[in-house]
This record gives C-alpha cells, structure tokens and sequence, in this order.
C-alpha cells in the first residue's frame, strides 16, 4: 500500500546500520547511494538526543555511494572494491553488508559478494535492506538473523546453565536502549543470570554474539520485533525462549517479570524473592517519599496521558502510568506498524493490564491531530512522545516528556525508564516537568520573583 | 528513439582509453535494442594536462562531440565531467567491450520513466 505519512517516527531498513554499530566489535558496509548512510545516522543517533557513533561509524560508515554509473553497468565490483577497503584499513572483527534501495532495484548480487568474502575466511555477512522491504524495525530483525545464519552459523550447542540472550529495544531507534539495556541485564544478573545483552556497552561484542547458540533460554523483550529471531534460535539451536511482550516500567510490572523469568529458567524461587523484595523495598521508598510533592501541589498535577512511542516502549511505559500513578489514558499512539500477530499480542497484554485503548498510528499528522481534539482547552494533560509533540504541548499548555524519536533537543546518556530504576527516573521527571514548562503553585507558600 | 554516443576506444571494440589520453574517438548512434552503427571517428591529439593539452584543444573536442547524448569511456577527470555536464552530455566511466557497454546504457535509457504527477 502506499500512502503518505507525515511526521514520520522511523527509519527505512536501511537504518539496521545502527544495529550493526550497537555491537561492540561490528561494522556496517553500506551499499546504497551517497547520503543514506548518513541521514539514517542524522535520524536515529544525531537526531535521537545525540547518540554519538556506536562501535565505528556514526557519520563516517563504509559506502559505495552507488550512483548512476552503477545503475547502468551494476555496482558489484564497487562493493567488493569497499569490502576489500574496510577489511583492509577497519579495525573489526564483524562486517555487515546492508544493502539499499538502489542495489535492490538493479538486482546486484550483493550476498553473493558477502558469500564469497566469508567464504575466505573474512568476518562478512550480507543482508538486503533495501528501504522499500519495510522499516528499521524489520531491518533490525534481519540484521540479527543473517549475523546467526552466515556468522555464528552451523554450531552444535553446548547449553550454559542459567544463562540468556536478551531481544528486546531497538537500538538507537529507542533513545534510552543503553540505559534500558543496563537496567535490564542488572535485573537479570540479579536472578542469578548470566546475561547475554548482545548490543550496546554492556555488551561483550561479537565474542557474546558466537556464544548465542549455546545460552540455557532466549528472553524476547518485544511484543513483535525479534520474534522471528526467537523462533530462529529455536529452530537452529533448540534454544526455547520465554516472551514477554512487555517492557517492564515501575514496581508492580517489573516484579511480575523476574518472577516468570525466574519461573521459565527454573531458578531458585527463595533467591528471586529476596531480590523483589529489595528492590522492591528500594522502589516504594522512593515512591511514598513523593507524598509530599503530591499533596502540595496536587492542584498541578497531570492526570491525562497521551503517549507517542512504539510497540516495545509504548505499552510498558503507558501500563506503569496508568496503573501505578493513576494516570487517565486519553491517546495512546504506538508508531512502528507491528505486524498483525504483534497487534493482537499487545492488544491481549493491556486487556491483562487494566485494559485501555491504544491506537496502530504511523502518520504524525493524524496522531498531531487526535491529540489536538482530544485535549481541546484542557491544562492537565502529559504528553511523552517526540520533539513533534513538545509543541502540541506548548501551545496548548500542557506537560510533555521525551520518550521517542525524532528527538533533537535534548542529550540522552544512560538515561532508562526501564525496571525500577526507569520508573523513578519517569516520576521524577514527570513531575520535575511541572517546574520548569509551566507556572506552577504551591498550596501553602508564596513565591515571588 | 535513438542516443549518439562518444566512445574513447583505440581499436572500435573496447572502451580502452582515458577521455584525456583518447587519440581515438567513436561515435556512433546508437539504437533501443542495443544495435549501433558508426557515424564518424575522430582522430586527434590527446587533450590532457601531461599531454600538454590546453583549453582550446577541449573546445575543440567539445564542439565534436556535442551532438551527443553521453560519453563512454574509461574515465575522465573533474574538469571534463563538469564541463561536458555544462552541456549536458552525461558520462559513463566504464571500460570493456563496447558491445555490452552499449547494450546496458540502451537499456538505461529506454526505461519508462514516470514523470512526477
């Protein structure tokens, strides 16, 4: 189907780029025209609260920069001239070669090419990502399986007890992914786990990447997203893995998980509800110290949510706020269009979870405009979502948080709103927002200027 | 529908020759289904720096080719890309035969192109 969106929320499939520089160790090679690579980088990292360049790359990835030359005589010998390059001059110890649009159009042999530098014996994978197969999200999952298929490969698991692989946020795509990702290999460690996390810093790199096949259990972190990954695993290594399709925000949420991850990986019950119950302990202290905050100025306080994120953010973070903090859900937009089989899935985990309504949206517009609608001249509306929705906010003098991209006012670091650590980072600054975007009034005390 | 195109080769079979260092230049007009006939062949000086080529000399090569709608050769530097692109003629660097050469570029240009709405 084609239409026109506006204010898109992701990247064409291409954008897997950032996938490949999420992994300690990894290189994309671009086989795309000249400027993909880098507005792809100006999107998801630059524009994503200024993600820096990942393992190597950032603006500066490999690429034939194909133009019409090779359109007209195929850019095939182009590719392997840059494979031979990067192989030469980059200091990796994994190589992808993403395709884009136009290799895809001319029908260059660009696996073919990958085929045969693998075949000897150079670290390269091939993946056809051209931007007309689908979206960054699907560029991601098959990023991930052509690394097992053509990298890890054939291998006869040796199962490691009490040990994972974790599938869960987009990298880059999900502005917060390295503070998530810590958070949830913390979370995961604290079981009595060992956690491969496979992107990021806490990752050991392509070393953990050939150590897949032999982890006890796969965690699919994800309502969609990964799962072909999981049943790929499964099917290749016999790995059985546990899916919860939701991100877990907060208190409640969070102990729900480690109790069924523990349940699943068979562990010891005793050693997982001493770990609840400290954190949980941590969490609800913190939590209760709000009371105060909330009492004196409780004539401030946002009691409306709108929420623009995807289908792995969005119903985790949306869960928490509502049934935590008490939040009204008036819109709910997830924007990454999941597949049918997702839809039901996230549709099923919030009927499990006080059930509300959520909204498929890719177009920004209508999004902007639902949001508009709803909250016509109301003052008590919070907003997370993107750069986009600051304005709805301002002009119609409401609270937002920035949860998702095009984000390009703010820095983000380790930054997670993951687990319990992420859903104290979300309260406080959910209601730090109400200083410093709107006057705000105390019950009690008079500020003057 | 048919292209004349230059082709910098010195036997008539291979694109063998920079643009600079062409002594040799075909042109030939060149048909949808790949077919082309020879219509003229320059014989000249090469034009490059090294050559001791001057701007004149480029001039010269210019108005000889200018009826044409690309040039086919093995390659040529900024300065002629951007003045042959000056007079639309578009450039393809690529040496080989010029059978097959001729054959994609006819290819190329005979692909519908939608015109935006």
């Amino acid at each position: 189907m084609n239409a026109l969106i506006e204010q898109p929320r992701y990247a064409c499939a291409l954008g897997a780029q950032q996938s490949v520089l999420a992994i300690p160790g990894a290189l994309p090679i671009v086989h795309a025209g000249p400027g993909c690579s880098s507005k792809l980088f100006g999107f998801a990292s630059f524009g994503a609260g200024f993600q820096g360049e990942g393992f190597g790359g950032g603006s500066h990835v490999s690429s034939t920069n194909t133009d019409e030359q090779d359109v007209v005589f195929g850019g095939e010998s182009k590719l392997n001239n840059v494979i031979n390059g990067a192989l030469r001059i980059l200091d990796g110890e994994l190589f992808v070669v993403l395709t884009g649009c136009t290799a895809d159009i001319i029908g260059d042999d660009s696996l073919s090419a990958a085929r045969d530098f693998a075949a000897r014996g150079h670290p390269v994978v091939g993946v056809e990502t051209g931007g007309f197969k689908g979206n960054n999200y699907f560029g991601h999952e098959e990023v991930i399986k052509a690394i097992v298929n053509q990298f890890v490969g054939e291998v006869e698991p040796v199962p490691r007890p009490r040990t994972v692989n974790v599938f869960s946020v987009l990298p880059y795509q999900n502005p917060f992914w390295r503070g998530d990702l810590e958070e949830i290999k913390r979370l995961l460690e604290g079981l009595g786990l060992g956690v491969n996390i496979l992107f990021g810093g806490g990752s050991q790199g392509v070393r953990e990447w050939r150590a897949i096949p032999h982890a006890a259990f796969n965690l699919l972190l994800s309502p969609s997203t990964g799962l072909e990954t999981a049943e790929l695993l499964r099917a290749k290594y016999r790995t059985d893995f546990l899916h919860y399709p939701v991100l877990p925000v907060g208190g409640a949420e969070t102990s729900r998980f480690l109790r069924e991850v523990s349940a699943f990986a068979g562990l010891d019950s005793e050693t997982a509800e001493n770990f609840i119950a400290g954190e949980e302990k941590r969490f609800y202290d913190y939590f209760v110290s709000l009371a105060d905050f909330i009492s004196e100025y409780r004539n401030n306080l946002p009691s409306e949510l709108y929420l623009v994120a995807d289908s792995i953010y969005g119903p985790g973070l949306s869960s928490f706020l509502v049934n935590e903090l008490g939040f009204i859900p008036r819109g709910i937009y997830l924007t990454d269009a999941p597949a049918d089989r997702g839809r039901r899935l996230i549709e099923r985990s919030i009927s499990e979870r006080g059930g509300f309504q959520i909204n498929f949206e890719s177009d920004g517009g209508l999004i902007e405009a639902d949001i508009r609608r709803r909250i016509g001249g109301g003052h008590k509306a919070v907003i997370l979502g993107s750069s986009w929705e600051k304005f709805i906010a301002q002009d119609t003098g409401n609270l937002y948080l920035y949860v998702s991209l095009p984000l390009n006012e703010t820095v983000v670091l380790n930054k997670t709103y993951v687990g319990y650590n992420g859903g104290l980072n979300l309260m406080a600054d959910l209601y730090s927002s109400l200083f410093s975007r709107k006057t705000t009034t105390s019950r009690t005390q008079l500020f003057t200027d | 529908m048919g292209w004349r195109i230059a082709i910098t080769s010195s036997d008539g079979e291979n694109v063998d020759q920079s643009f600079g260092r062409a002594t040799r230049i075909y042109v030939v007009d060149l048909s949808p289904d790949g077919e082309y006939a020879a219509v003229d062949v320059l014989q000249r000086p090469p034009y490059c720096d090294q050559c001791g080529g001057t701007r004149n000399d480029l001039n010269e090569l210019l108005r000889r080719v200018s009826g044409c709608r690309a040039v086919l050769t093995q390659k040529a530097g900024d300065f002629v890309q951007m003045t042959l692109a000056e007079h639309d003629i578009q450039i393809f660097e690529q040496s080989g035969a010029i059978k097959e050469n001729l054959l994609k570029i006819s290819r190329y240009y005979r692909r519908p192109v939608k015109s935006p709405a």
